[in-house]
């Protein structure tokens, strides 16, 4: 069986932490790297894009408030790269102003997700989340 | 034969000799001589008797105009002394004999209606007069006299005794009385009247007193007393005086510049306070605004402004107000606010009231009021956006600290004891009630951020989906809830709902727990509607009504009812929003009644 690879792009130790608590109670098999910053994301996606590898994300998931380069900058690499663009991303945020929305969906977010107050919410959430990217839905497939 | 010789000469020149010389001719003509004759004498007789006559009548006519000078004289004499008497003088001055007489004949007319009027005229005076003859003996007294002196005694009853006796009563009156007996030599020498004036007497009053001699051909026939009660003039006088001099104090001491001007536009009088400067003051009067401009060194262009004005006020027949503002030297700004009314004696323009006062004070201060306020605007408004990014920044960490409780409490929840488990307990109850208010708080900042649209809002609609809401509550406790048709308003519509789910959500909290009821409705008034939401509920003690609007006031402890204290807190600001007032009536234990008002004219923003 699969076991899926998911980028979590994250500046908080304490939200990663809970992140990856959270992926625990999920019930996917599922490998979570964590970035910890703009940067070092862009670096990572750049090592992808000249490696060529087969071994990119099957999912990002991507704060907005980074240091250094800003989650949405993030995204815009990625949508804009041939080849990275088929990863989706979701935006995985505390924020809910317009201007946040409105500039990732703008630069192809996939989905917009607001960080809930309770554990137990975010569980069934991101349950609900892996359910659709990695069962219901048919994913995009790159040709070799 | 010889006839008179008119005939002779007439009877030689016509009649023929024989006939003249028949006896009978003869006889004829004898008769008609002796008639002739006879009309000659008379003619001398006549002419005699003529002669003589003429000689008379100018003897008489001289001795006519003798007494015609005489009389006129007598009569000018008259004139002068009623002159003295009545101030009036009339002096006839002629040599023509005729009209001299004509004259003396009109002064003779005169004179007698003069005297009648004379006396009249001193039983009529307002003065008390006295007359009195050279051996000092009353021979008039009026009864205004009697009446001024209080003697008691009628005008006939005085007639005829001596002054003395008279004056004897009355000096007792007096405050301290005049040496009338000198007064009345000098006047008798000098050949004038003498005046005393002002003599107080013991009551109170004043009188003003004349003696007059009264001279007549020369010769000195006697006194004139008048009296003169000049209590009420002083009176009047002295009320006048004082309030002359009342209205100058004022006029000198009032923080505010008076000038009075005529139709000419000429300065009448100025205060102290418009020209400070006394002799500048003095200056003006009589002078132009334009003069008075230019006396102050400044061109013609403020007194051309001013006089606009002064014209407007007359022209409209009304009181013209403006606001002048002139920068000082030292940057300064001076604001004086003027005024002319003009004063009208029916259509005629009398005179022009100028005004000012400084109100520099006033309009500084309203200027640094109205700063003031757009920075309390401002910083409300601040306040506003920084409540809504704090309670939301605020979420982030409170986020951290709920899921790690929750996190730690799936891992250790099961082994702690009883005591940790208490402890533990107020650590998330803590985070809870924390999380409601962050909550509250941004709702409550965001009652402003408008983003919806305003528009006719039907309040019987919104309350029934309230009722909605609140229906399994309202089942539970078998609430009894009376609606009115409440009227459409001009609003936004999530706010309305807001407001009233709130205010009817508090009925329902502190309802009567044996028999809650509940009403809901309006009464329309000019500007605005006032709702009221009513129950019979716990009440609240007058003395929290200002406190209930605050945020995060509660007055009840928690586990008695639930909250954080934000619901009234909200509805305040939506009824301002709106334009409108909240307000509470209740009495603890007795029930509570809010209302608020909403301006039909709608919407601040």
């Amino acid at each position: 069986m699969k076991v899926f690879k998911i980028l979590l792009i994250e500046d908080n130790e304490g939200d990663a932490i809970l992140t990856l608590e959270a992926f625990k109670h999920v019930g996917l098999k599922c490998n979570v790297e964590v970035l910890t910053d703009g940067e070092l994301a862009l670096n990572y996606l750049n090592n992808l894009i000249t490696a060529k590898t087969d071994s990119k994300p099957d999912l990002i998931l991507l704060d907005i408030n980074l240091p250094k380069v800003n989650g949405i900058e993030v995204l815009r690499n990625v949508k804009q790269d041939g080849f990275l663009r088929t990863i989706p991303v979701v935006v995985l945020t505390t924020s809910n102003s317009h201007q946040d929305l409105n500039d990732a969906y703008s630069n192809h977010a996939n989905s917009y997700m607001i960080k809930p107050m309770d554990l137990f919410v975010f569980i069934d959430h991101l349950k609900v989340l892996c359910d659709y990217w990695f069962r219901v839905i048919k994913r995009h497939v790159e040709s070799v | 034969m010889n006839f008179n010789r008119l005939l002779e000469r007439q009877v030689n020149k016509l009649l023929p000799g024989d006939i003249a010389k028949s006896p009978e001719m003869e006889i004829f003509l004898k008769t008609i001589s002796e008639t002739y004759n006879t009309f000659d004498r008379d003619k001398d007789i006549a002419e005699r008797a003529f002669r003589l006559s003429e000689l008379e009548f100018i003897e008489i006519n001289a001795k006519l105009k003798e007494e015609i000078t005489l009389r006129k004289k007598s009569v000018d004499k008259l004139d002068e002394t009623l002159g003295i008497i009545t101030g009036n003088t009339k002096f006839s001055k002629s040599d023509n004999l005729f009209s001299v007489v004509e004259h003396v004949n009109q002064e003779i007319t005169d004179r007698k209606s003069t005297q009648s009027l004379f006396i009249t005229l001193i039983a009529n005076l307002q003065n008390g007069i006295l007359m009195e003859d050279t051996s000092g003996k009353i021979i008039y007294v009026n009864q205004i006299f009697a009446e001024v002196f209080k003697t008691g005694r009628t005008p006939e009853d005085l007639a005829g005794k001596e002054y003395k006796y008279l004056l004897k009563e009355i000096i007792k009156q007096f405050k301290e009385a005049p040496h009338f007996g000198t007064l009345r030599n000098k006047s008798k020498v000098g050949r004038e009247p003498v005046a005393v004036n002002k003599i107080e007497l013991k009551d109170g009053r004043f009188l003003d007193g004349n003696i007059i001699p009264i001279y007549f051909e020369e010769e000195f026939r006697g006194y004139l007393w008048t009296f003169t009660d000049i209590t009420e003039s002083i009176r009047s006088q002295a009320a006048l005086n004082e309030q002359k001099k009342l209205t100058e104090e004022i006029l000198n001491n009032i923080p505010a510049d008076i000038a009075l001007f005529d139709n000419q536009h000429n300065y009448l009088y100025v205060n102290p306070s418009a020209i400070r400067d006394k002799e500048r003051r003095a200056a003006v009067i009589g002078k132009s605004d334009f003069d008075y401009f230019r006396m102050r060194g400044m061109d013609d262009s403020k007194a051309i402004q001013r006089r606009g004005l002064f014209n407007k006020a007359v022209e409209s027949k009304s009181t013209i107000e403006w606001l002048d503002a002139h920068e000082k030297k030292d940057g300064d700004t001076i604001y004086m606010l003027r005024r002319f009314t003009p004063y009208f004696e029916g259509d005629i323009l009398k005179y022009v009231l100028g005004y000012a006062i400084d109100i520099s004070d006033r309009i500084n201060f309203e200027n640094r009021l109205n700063k003031t306020i757009g920075e309390v605007q401002k910083i409300n408004k601040e306040l506003e956006q920084f409540a809504y990014v704090v309670s939301h920044d605020l979420q982030e960490p409170l986020r951290m600290v709920k899921s790690f409780i929750q996190l730690l409490d799936n891992k250790i929840g099961g082994s702690l004891d009883d005591t940790d488990k208490t402890y533990f307990n107020f650590v998330k109850d803590g985070a809870e009630r924390m999380q409601r208010m962050i909550q509250d708080l941004l709702e409550y900042s965001r009652v402003d951020n408008v983003t919806e649209i305003v528009g006719e809002v039907d309040c019987s609609e919104i309350v029934k989906s309230v009722m909605k809401i609140f229906k399994p509550e309202i089942e539970r406790v078998n609430a009894k809830i009376k609606i009115d048709d409440l009227p459409n308003i001009l609003g936004i519509k999530s706010k309305i709902h807001q407001l009233f789910q709130n205010l009817i959500g508090n009925a329902l909290k502190y309802r009567n727990k044996e028999n809650t009821e509940i009403e809901i409705g309006f009464i329309e008034e000019d500007q605005f509607y006032q709702f009221f939401v009513k129950d019979n509920g716990i009440g609240i003690d007058p003395k929290y009504f200002d406190k209930i609007f605050v945020i995060f006031q509660r007055l009840h402890n928690k586990n008695a009812y639930s909250g954080t204290g934000i619901g009234l807190a909200i509805c305040k600001k939506i009824v301002e929003l709106h334009g409108g007032k909240i307000w509470v009536d209740s009495k603890l234990q007795n029930g509570t009644t809010f209302y608020f008002t909403i301006a039909k004219a709608g919407f601040k923003k």
